[in-house]
């Protein structure tokens, strides 16, 4: 008990004081903006979600300001550009209800930082009519809450 | 004078701590740190310079492959890709074709690389196009692949 109120002491005194009292409280902090950068990582995830299905599935272009930037940037070849082109390209597209479920889930979707993926699992056919499954990706970048910039591995159309 | 110093290599600490925290809150964990470098170092030693033989240190050999085209098991694969790829280049330590972009999130490491094709309606000019690569680690080793070469990104 003695040693213990010894080392209290020392620590109080100490010119370290300042940075130990910083340490502890970033280390506290540390956790808290852990929590939040998870929370945030989480909401970024939905946020993506809700606009795969409105308006890129469901064809609710007139929704794409509530969830693009403006200056937003699109790298898939066949609609390269802004959010002006992307509107153009999935503005073709039926409409169907908003809230309408998606034909498929992503297989995978996760968030890091301001990054959202998605992984599709698809079913293809080879030249002898064989099936199989292959892959394709999505990745989103989410900036104040709005999708900024998107990539995923299409070529362009021939 | 002593006790503003003080305070001021106070604050100064306190405020460098804390931005090294908040740009940390989105930094890999040390876990995915690791795995983030053990997938890198794969692709750098086994798939870019051919180091067949350092497969084992960085592979399972129960490897679960997604790709199509692509046997399933450790060692099947090495034998898959040395036979287009014979000769072992010597080792660097920076990638052939680094990834323009790497998300590593718990045991999933994504890689996308970003490169220039000819445009199908103009043959003189290019465009961009990516390829994604997805490992999925498990006890330090890297256990299950996905990438996005078949299907109608593939064939290039």
């Amino acid at each position: 008990m003695r040693r213990c109120r010894f080392i209290l002491r020392g620590f109080a005194v100490s010119r370290l004081a300042p940075i130990s009292c910083a340490l502890v409280l970033a280390a506290a902090g540390g956790g808290t903006l852990r929590a939040q950068g998870a929370a945030q990582e989480a909401k970024n995830q939905q946020l993506v979600l809700n606009w795969y299905r409105e308006v890129i599935a469901n064809g609710h272009v007139e929704l794409a300001p509530k969830y693009m930037a403006d200056d937003y940037v699109e790298h898939n070849p066949n609609y390269a550009g802004g959010r002006a082109e992307f509107v153009a390209h999935f503005g073709k597209a039926p409409v169907k209800p908003v809230n309408a479920a998606l034909p498929k889930q992503p297989d995978r979707a996760f968030a890091k930082g301001d990054y959202v993926v998605l992984v599709w699992e698809l079913d293809g056919e080879d030249k002898s009519g064989k099936a199989f499954k292959y892959n394709t990706f999505d990745v989103v970048l989410v900036r104040n809450g709005k999708i900024q910039e998107h990539w995923d591995g299409e070529p362009r159309n021939p | 004078m002593k006790s503003w110093k003080m305070k001021m290599l106070g604050l100064v600490v306190l405020a460098s701590v804390g931005c090294l925290i908040a740009a940390a809150q989105f930094k890999n964990t040390p876990e995915e740190q690791k795995n983030e470098e053990l997938v890198l170092n794969l692709y750098r030693d086994v798939l870019g310079y051919h180091h067949y033989e350092l497969a084992s240190k960085y592979m399972a050999a129960d490897y679960i492959q997604h790709n199509y085209t692509d046997p399933q098991g450790r060692d099947p694969l090495m034998e898959h890709i040395r036979e287009r790829f014979p000769n072992p280049e010597p080792l660097q330590p920076e990638m052939k074709n680094k990834p323009a972009l790497v998300i590593t999130k718990g045991d999933i490491v994504l890689m996308m690389s970003t490169r220039k094709v000819k445009d199908p309606k103009d043959p003189t000019k290019t465009y961009e196009v990516n390829h994604f690569e997805m490992v999925r680690v498990q006890n330090g080793l890297a256990q299950e692949h996905w990438d996005n070469s078949v299907g109608p990104a593939g064939g290039r």
